[in-house]
């Protein structure tokens, strides 16, 4: 356990200097190149945001559309991990002036609740953990940008950022009903993607399509460059995807163990991981040799959620991880798929609790009976009540 | 809200003890084993009583009964290892149908075909040693044996592959269409077995050494039958040690619960699913042979006969585990025998009583792959 704080702490030494040196390069007027701008993965979020600044980096002046992907991702893709080190500076990159960016970060700074001593590996008590992890009430003002969003001019918009899967004019059918419709939207090289719609929208099979247990009547599927549309779904986890399926998908006669073994492709669980999963759902500790079958349902969510992160994925599909959940346990969740983000994955949430979203999502995709009704940054649907009304059918400010 | 956000009341998983109900339910179907033994003897001790079971009421019945129960201990004791060999050679043969059915939701009557595909291909081996069975040499009689042995699973386990192949993948997911194309399958093979090896019954006498009888206690107990229970306890622990330790065998329960999560983890189950129809066949072709060797005589239509048998067993079991085929098929075997003996014109009925009686306990079999689902 000694050994993990120091690599922490020296990870996160590693990326505040890293910050420090591109905010330095910054000021000193190297220009960014605009390809590398991600903008929703940085939107401003800090209280420290300067009010005077647009969110330029919504708008990139650059060539829009899939033009920079492919030398980024010869830079971004193949470093996807937390351990290199261009890609970590990333969360400076925002728009706002050179001097005040490092007060910009506090999200991507985020370090484990009690400065790095990680609770849970020694604490195995479920509600210590949920409730040290960040609030989802307290944090709400700080999501707001001080900047209005404008909302109603970002459909489609194309991003900017570098490109990990994409789905173009995919058209998915169940047995006679048209489930997807011509759906097509990006997700970036990291950072969380947030697939929200009313129920039946067509969420769930989005990412069954996505993960290959369902074939779509037409478009194509391109992950990391390559058409997957059309692979088997161990071709496609192969690839690199984790998938967390809406009815958990747990095997109830193995045990936990076992569960998170299977998950394992590669080999044994690494020390560390395994020694991070028992920190953030000290759940899977206590019950390790259990059979999965007897965890209660939240145990059990966080069991699929576990599985999914038990080696390192470049994307992770997520089907509503807090559906019945306790607050407690919600938090939880939340913190886990936050620290997915922090390791530089990509993630693509399906959920309907808007609250987990607007704490969570970079970008958001909005489905409407199988099509895409909207898709822009996070901040943009969080704070237009209009929107979300519109889209979602509900208001969250006048509710 | 507090600035500290939501608080969650302290919990921690209590750990209630549990009834003695609770506990003991997950050895009922082990303890059924010993159980019925347990039964068979008291029952044959009944019989053995000269005034029948009614003398029970004499003021002597204690020592009488007493007396009984040590007079028919041997003949129990035969009938104990015959029932529990012919169990070992059900579990051999049911074992593969279980995890078929379980892992790949294929009702396979072509199950049949593989075991009287094993009997005849291992007889025909034997057959061609006559020097090696006549004997008698420990050695040289095990060699024949084995070297039958490993034809008879190499064949049935090519059949199976070839079946899987062209009968069952393209009936995946329509159980009716399963039913009907694998019995299809297993008249054809049946027939075609007629037309190579001769529509009458082969006699065969097994190797000198497997022959004998060992006199312990003074019980009778054939050495074949020894053999048997040996190489089914074999069998058993060499599966459950597979599929409890191995990734394979993760794989593979993790597949009986959900095909589409393990798919979705990375895995291509459809490898999985022939190989283990493979070892199935395989292992109904090695116990096809058993079966050959423990009758004598070996038919075309054995295989359709000792099916039915073979099903009874995976659905007392419960589908999908082993263990619970196991535990059925020694049940099966050890019914079958003390009902023949005490009762025989019963013993039709036997298994089928057993299995009615096991259903109406617990309606999916005994102990069910996916009952914690």
């Amino acid at each position: 356990m000694p050994e993990d704080d120091n690599d922490k702490v020296r990870l996160r030494v590693d990326r505040l200097a890293r910050a420090m040196e591109t905010a330095r390069m910054r000021a000193g007027g190297v220009a960014p190149k605009v390809a590398d701008e991600p903008p929703p993965l940085a939107a401003p979020r800090g209280p420290g945001h300067a009010s005077g600044s647009p969110p330029a980096d919504d708008r990139p002046a650059g060539p829009a559309g899939p033009a920079p992907r492919a030398e980024d991702r010869g830079q971004d893709l193949t470093a996807h991990e937390a351990d290199a080190p261009k890609t970590d500076a990333e969360p400076v990159r925002s728009a706002a002036p050179a001097g005040q960016r490092l007060i910009l970060m506090p999200d991507q700074l985020y370090a484990p609740p009690d400065g790095g001593d990680w609770p849970g590996s020694s604490n195995p008590d479920l509600a210590a953990e949920a409730s040290s992890a960040t609030p989802l009430e307290a944090e709400r003002p700080l999501l707001r940008p001080a900047v209005p969003a404008t909302s109603s001019a970002t459909v489609d918009r194309p991003s900017a950022a570098p490109v990990l899967l994409s789905l173009a004019g995919v058209s998915t059918d169940i047995g006679p009903y048209h489930i997807l419709d011509d759906v097509s939207f990006d997700v970036p090289v990291r950072g969380v993607t947030m697939l929200l719609g009313r129920n039946g929208a067509g969420k769930t099979t989005t990412l069954r399509t996505i993960m290959g247990l369902r074939q779509p009547r037409s478009g194509h599927i391109r992950f990391d460059g390559e058409d997957i549309s059309g692979w088997p779904a161990h071709r496609i986890a192969r690839a690199g995807l984790g998938y967390v399926p809406e009815d958990m998908g747990i095997f109830g006669s193995l045990s936990v163990a076992e569960n998170m073994i299977l998950a394992a492709r590669s080999g044994p669980i690494p020390a560390d991981r395994l020694d991070w999963l028992f920190s953030v759902f000290p759940a899977l500790r206590t019950f390790w040799n259990a059979p999965a079958g007897t965890l209660s349902g939240g145990q059990k969510q966080m069991l699929a959620v576990a599985r999914a992160m038990v080696e390192r994925r470049r994307l992770y599909l997520i089907d509503e991880p807090t559906k019945g959940l306790a607050p407690a346990i919600m938090a939880t969740l939340v913190k886990a798929i936050r620290d997915l983000k922090l390791q530089g994955a990509a993630v693509l949430l399906v959920e309907q609790n808007f609250a987990v979203a607007r704490e969570l999502g970079d970008r958001c995709v909005v489905l409407d009976d199988g099509r895409v009704a909207w898709s822009g940054s996070m901040t943009a649907i969080a704070d237009d009540p209009d929107l979300q009304a519109r889209l979602l059918g509900f208001d969250l400010e006048r509710t | 809200m507090s600035a500290g956000g939501p608080q969650a009341p302290v919990h921690l998983p209590r750990f209630e003890a549990e009834g003695v109900a609770a506990r003991i339910a997950p050895f009922i179907p082990a303890g059924l084993v010993p159980l019925v033994a347990l039964v068979g003897w008291i029952g044959m001790a009944l019989s053995e009583l000269p005034a029948g079971p009614a003398a029970i009421t004499d003021a002597n019945a204690a020592t009488a009964l007493w007396s009984a129960f040590g007079s028919v201990f041997p003949t129990w004791l035969t009938l104990s290892l015959a029932g529990l060999a012919m169990g070992m050679m059900f579990f051999i043969m049911a074992s593969g149908l279980t995890l078929v059915f379980g892992l790949m939701d294929v009702i396979n009557f072509g199950h049949g075909a593989f075991i009287s595909l094993g009997a005849f291909v291992g007889v025909s081996v034997l057959a061609a040693l006559p020097g090696w069975t006549r004997t008698p040499d420990l050695a040289l009689n095990l060699a024949a044996v084995g070297l039958a042995a490993l034809a008879a699973t190499v064949a049935a386990g090519v059949l199976g592959w070839g079946f899987e192949r062209v009968i069952v993948r393209p009936a995946y997911g329509a159980h009716l269409k399963q039913i009907l194309v694998t019995m299809g399958g297993l008249i054809v093979i049946e027939e075609l077995l007629r037309v190579l090896w001769g529509p009458s019954e082969i006699f065969l006498a097994r190797p000198q050494m497997l022959k004998g009888v060992l006199t312990w206690g003074g019980a009778a107990l054939e050495q074949y039958r020894l053999v048997a229970v040996g190489l089914g306890l074999v069998v058993f622990a060499s599966m459950s040690l597979v599929l409890r330790r191995t990734r394979i065998g993760l794989i593979v329960r993790a597949g009986v619960e959900n095909c589409e999560m393990v798919e979705a983890l990375g895995y291509r189950l459809s490898r999985v699913f022939v190989a283990v129809f493979m070892a199935g066949s395989a292992l109904a072709g090695l116990g096809g042979l058993m079966w050959a060797l423990y009758q004598e005589h070996v038919t075309a239509q054995m295989g359709a006969e000792l099916l039915v048998l073979v099903f009874i067993v995976v659905i007392i079991g419960g589908l999908g585990s082993v263990e619970g085929c196991f535990l059925a098929a020694l049940l099966v075997g050890l019914t079958q025998n003390y009902v023949a003996f005490l009762a025989p014109k019963l013993a039709l009925i036997s298994t089928i009583s057993l299995m009615v009686a096991v259903l109406m306990w617990r309606p999916s079999g005994m102990m069910p792959a996916s009952r914690l689902r």
